[in-house]
């Protein structure tokens, strides 16, 4: 029986998972990138920029953490350069996380209801479904930071190290998570780990020299520019406030300069973007801001979670290490979120899912202690229909809404326009093709299978806009920019949104 | 002895702080009708419509209930038609609060004496209540009768209690639903079960339930019948549907059964009322930006809580025990109010809201301070509240004006008093309307003969909200447009100028405000 639950659960989680994954949601620019690098690093053993077998791929000039291109790679060697290639090992990771997420509940609470439970509502939470279904670093960043947990509380060492880092090669915002969970997880744990401090030496050695490449690869390239273009600083809010602010005084004594300085602004800025997380409108009406990030009308969690919630906190006030864990994983989940530009961030701020599926999971489980017997049973069929409508709505919303609504947050269609501008690639000069839609060079790239070692050569980035990203204008005939109507040369052919249509 | 001398220093303290530059911030129109309506009823018996000694003014068409105006009156009796006299009401209940919450924490369990200290002096450096004392703001006034309801009914005062609650009603717009809000917790906390409702109400049914329902009358029979219905009306966020637009769009992307099973107007009106309540719930509102809705409710940036309360709040609700019930029940109904309006948060309407958030702010602290019960705990904790405070009242007193001069409707005053010495030089005068209601700055600076006003009150309302005076003797109300008329006095609003292109060089300033003078 034991064995059951969590087989169910997981067969459920695979079903949702590859629901129609090849087509929905359509590959996005990010996923493209990815899944092309692989690609070129197969053919070539370069990447787009002809780099060989980097550690950050600077594909947008956002310098992308290298992990998940690696893991990408046999699945793309198997099946070729498909959506689903791409996505497969986020798809695998996150099945294995719901395990792991079982196993490491079961492991520290014994209670095997419990841990099914808090797997299940892992398996059908909105937010953590939502960042399956693709190819996000994200989510398989967070299974090597689950993963590394459970080794931990098994005493792997080694294990514990490896996945950790690995984690650290996969997602940036992982590299503050992830350390921090660790410093958490030895601490609570400080009084056995103490004593045994000579068994660590070993281990600890062995995770600096796995982590010294991906450490100096993100001081030399990328990484640093990457924090400039999304960091908090990016933020010019907090200084323009602190200028307001003064002026207003019209004087400059030093206890205006104090009060107003641009260290308290950001401070404080900072502050309200951790806080943001919490807010129950971001967790539960409305979602992200950015339209790929969720799905419409919904929260990230389901409504009927938020009493759940709020019961289960009051139910893990004993400290032990279970809870003293979830808690602590609560409130550093958002910390690397909250120092990026744009806040509240479901993708950023993903772990924080862990921890709040487990408090709704000992919400549930003792619902049934408020009138038992009967009335806790009354309350069980009454959250199970809650919840199958609430799953409907969420079905609903993200299978026959989400891409008619939005269509643009995934590049919808390039799928279907790539095949065509290659077929007419020849027979025109030049090809302009609309930037209304993100980094179209990518998907143009991916879908037709370019040859990456024909690119390598030609790829030329534009400068980096605002954020810190460049895109690339121009690959062999096609242009990725539509000019003014009288600069379109004779003999073009013109791919534009129906907006654009003269 | 003791007790006294900290309850005298904290109103003391209170008192200080909400009547400190009580002309700041300026006049706003409900607060200048008020304070004339008051005026009007003193010289004449009746208010600026005629109506003699009404229980609901008319106003701008909005009716206010009318207890303010009422309580306003000895002040302006004595002190003459100015602002302190309309703001002394709420300065004085504002300063009482904190004593209120004292005894009303002592009420609910007489062993909580620490406790109800660190509520009082929160109270009293609390934003959120100094903003809502340091005004005529009706919703201050109902928060006092609310903490008053609540103690005379836990000291068994039921008759006087009653009486408290139906003030209520006569006090703000959203009394009706606080005070039933109000009864529904103190029931609660007396009453477990149903035989025992069933024998309480018996037992009090006429020290309790029928003076009640005597004096709610009425306003019952006013909100059935009558225009205060329509107040209602315009507020309720059930007014306002979605649109036939996005509910065609929802039809072509999912079919009309996925309408009515997924997005149909229930879910629709969830949605948006639990949206508009956890707003009242969000770290933005309680601590980094406030009331985001409207200016003239916060201070900029900065929530209605001090700085570090949103820790120790958070902390006391982690912490709550079965006697802390009554305000938890409190802090969950209260944002309902401005929750099931149009408006996206609502400090005013929720301002009740600010008890039980200090009430479980106190919690947290005594919690903390008995986890770490060192000399040095208590002085940081001291110091970051007084910084944090020092922070907010700067941004109250230097920038909140500043900052949204026009929400804040900045010197009126200055532009009405220049335009009143200057009437009888000009056959015609024209102030502008833009910033809404000025025919009320000029009844209330001017102190116009309420006799000779009453007469000529022609209230043009275009809207189902609120309507405007367009005249008063040979003064106009309305746009001010350039040029304007031989031997006349003009004054603009600063976006008027903009827009008619009109060089600043001619005008003389006033804040906001810009006169032309044509001889």
């Amino acid at each position: 029986m034991k064995t059951h639950k969590i087989f169910f659960i997981l067969i459920l989680a695979i079903v949702l998972r590859f629901l129609f994954i090849g087509t929905m949601p359509a590959l996005n620019p990010d996923e493209a990138a990815l899944g092309y690098n692989a690609y070129s690093l197969l053919k070539t053993g370069k990447d787009e920029h002809g780099s060989s077998w980097p550690i950050h791929f600077k594909s947008f000039g956002d310098y992308k953490p290298g992990g998940y291109v690696y893991l990408a790679l046999p699945f793309i060697k198997i099946l070729g350069l498909t959506p689903l290639a791409t996505r497969l090992p986020n798809l695998i990771l996150s099945i294995l996380t719901i395990y792991y997420f079982y196993l490491l509940i079961n492991q520290l609470s014994k209670n095997d209801n419990l841990a099914a439970l808090s797997a299940l509502i892992l398996t059908i939470s909105p937010w953590y479904l939502h960042f399956s279904r693709g190819a996000w670093e994200a989510g398989a960043a967070l299974a090597f930071t689950v993963i590394g947990t459970y080794c931990f509380f098994k005493n792997q060492k080694y294990l514990f190290i490896l996945f950790f880092s690995l984690s650290l090669y996969t997602y940036h915002s992982a590299r503050l998570i992830t350390p921090l969970l660790a410093i958490i997880l030895i601490i609570l744990n400080y009084k056995i780990e103490i004593r045994n401090w000579k068994k660590w030496l070993l281990p600890i050695v062995f995770g600096i020299i796995i982590c010294l490449p991906v450490l100096f690869s993100f001081l030399h390239q990328g990484g640093a520019s990457r924090l400039n273009g999304v960091g908090l600083a990016a933020d010019k809010g907090p200084l323009n406030r602190a200028e307001e602010l003064l002026n207003q005084h019209g004087n400059t004594k030093i206890f205006n300069r104090i009060i107003h300085n641009k260290r308290v602004l950001y401070l404080l800025s900072w502050g309200q973007k951790y806080a943001s997380h919490f807010n129950p409108n971001f967790l539960f009406i409305n979602g992200d801001e950015v339209p790929r990030s969720k799905v419409p009308e919904m929260g990230l969690l389901y409504l009927i979670e938020l009493p759940l919630l709020i019961y289960g906190f009051y139910q893990s006030k004993k400290r032990n290490q279970l809870n003293l864990l979830m808690f602590s994983w609560l409130l550093i989940a958002p910390i690397a979120s909250s120092l990026t530009f744009q806040a509240p961030s479901a993708l950023r701020s993903l772990p924080m899912v862990v921890p709040l599926s487990y408090f709704i999971a000992v919400g549930i489980i003792n619902t049934q202690k408020v009138y038992p017997p009967e009335g806790g049973r009354a309350i069980y069929c009454l959250l199970i229909a809650i919840y199958l409508f609430s799953f409907a709505y969420y079905l609903d919303a993200y299978y026959r809404h989400y891409q008619k609504r939005w269509p643009f947050a995934w590049n919808y269609g390039f799928a279907q326009i790539v095949p065509y501008v290659e077929s007419q690639k020849n027979q025109y000069d030049h090809i302009f093709f609309t930037n209304k839609f993100d980094q179209p060079y990518i998907l143009y790239l991916f879908f037709s299978q370019y040859p990456p070692a024909q690119l390598q050569p030609q790829i030329k980035l534009t400068p980096p806009d605002q954020y810190g990203f460049s895109t690339v204008d121009q690959i062999d005939n096609i242009t990725f920019h539509i000019p003014p109507e009288k600069d379109i040369p004779p003999h073009s052919l013109v791919i534009s949104d129906k907006m654009l249509l003269p | 002895m003791k007790n006294k001398i900290f309850l005298i220093a904290v109103f003391c303290l209170a008192l200080f702080i909400r009547i400190y530059n009580y002309q700041y911030p300026p006049l706003l129109w409900d607060e200048a009708a008020l304070g004339y309506n008051a005026y009007s009823l003193l010289t004449t018996g009746k208010d600026e419509y005629g109506q003699t000694f009404p229980l609901i003014f008319k106003s701008f068409n909005d009716y206010k209930p009318g207890l303010y105006v009422y309580l306003t009156l000895p002040f302006v009796k004595l002190f003459g038609l100015k602002e302190l006299a309309v703001r002394l009401p709420s300065i004085l209940i504002g300063s009482l609060i904190p004593i209120g919450l004292y005894f009303l924490i002592l009420a609910i369990n007489p062993q909580n004496r620490r406790l109800a200290v660190i509520a009082a002096l929160l109270v009293v450096l609390n934003p959120f209540n100094i903003h809502y004392s340091r005004g005529a703001w009706e919703t201050n006034i109902l928060t006092g009768e609310m903490i008053l309801a609540a103690y005379l009914f836990l000291k068994n005062k039921y008759f006087w209690s009653s009486i408290t609650i139906a003030a209520m009603l006569y006090t703000y717009q959203g009394g009706k639903l606080m005070a039933l809000i109000l009864i529904f917790i103190l029931l609660i906390n007396q009453i477990s079960n149903l035989t025992q409702l069933k024998e309480w109400l018996y037992r009090h049914f006429f020290n309790f339930i029928f003076p009640l329902i005597i004096l709610a009358l009425p306003v019952i029979f006013g909100l059935l019948f009558k225009s205060e219905a329509n107040r209602l009306r315009v507020a309720s966020l059930f007014s306002y549907p979605r649109s036939a637009q996005e509910a065609q769009q929802i039809i072509a992307e999912g079919g009309q059964v996925d309408f009515n099973l997924f997005h149909n107007q229930s879910i629709y009106f969830l949605r948006n009322s639990l949206l508009r309540y956890f707003n009242h719930f969000s770290p933005e509102f309680l601590t980094f930006v406030g009331d985001w809705q409207n200016p003239r409710h916060s201070s900029p940036y900065t929530g209605v809580l001090l700085l570090p309360s949103i820790i120790f709040l958070i902390i006391g609700l982690l912490n709550y025990r079965k006697k802390d019930l009554f305000f938890l029940l409190w802090l969950l109904l209260a944002p309902l109010a401005s929750a099931l309006t149009r408006d996206s948060v609502s400090a005013t309407r929720a301002m009740s809201f600010s008890i039980p958030l200090i009430y479980f702010t106190a919690a947290g602290i005594l919690i903390f301070l008995k986890r770490f019960p060192y000399f040095t705990v208590y002085c940081l904790l001291i110091t970051v509240y007084l910084l944090s405070f020092i922070y907010w009242a700067d941004l109250y007193f230097n920038h909140m004006t500043k900052t949204h001069p026009s929400d804040w409707l900045v010197s009126y005053k200055e532009a009405m008093v220049y335009i009143i010495q200057k009437q009888d030089q000009y056959q015609t005068v024209t102030f502008t309307d833009f910033y809404g209601q000025p025919y009320i700055y000029y009844l209330f600076y001017s102190k116009y003969p309420p006799a000779k006003y009453q007469q000529q009150a022609q209230l043009i309302s275009s809207s189902p909200d609120v309507g405007q005076i367009k005249k008063i003797d040979k003064i106009n109300f309305g746009p001010a447009n350039f040029p304007p008329v031989n031997n006349s006095l003009t004054v603009f609003s600063y976006d008027e100028i903009i827009r008619q292109n009109l060089d600043f060089k001619n005008f003389t300033r006033f804040g906001n405000f810009y006169a032309y003078e044509n001889p």
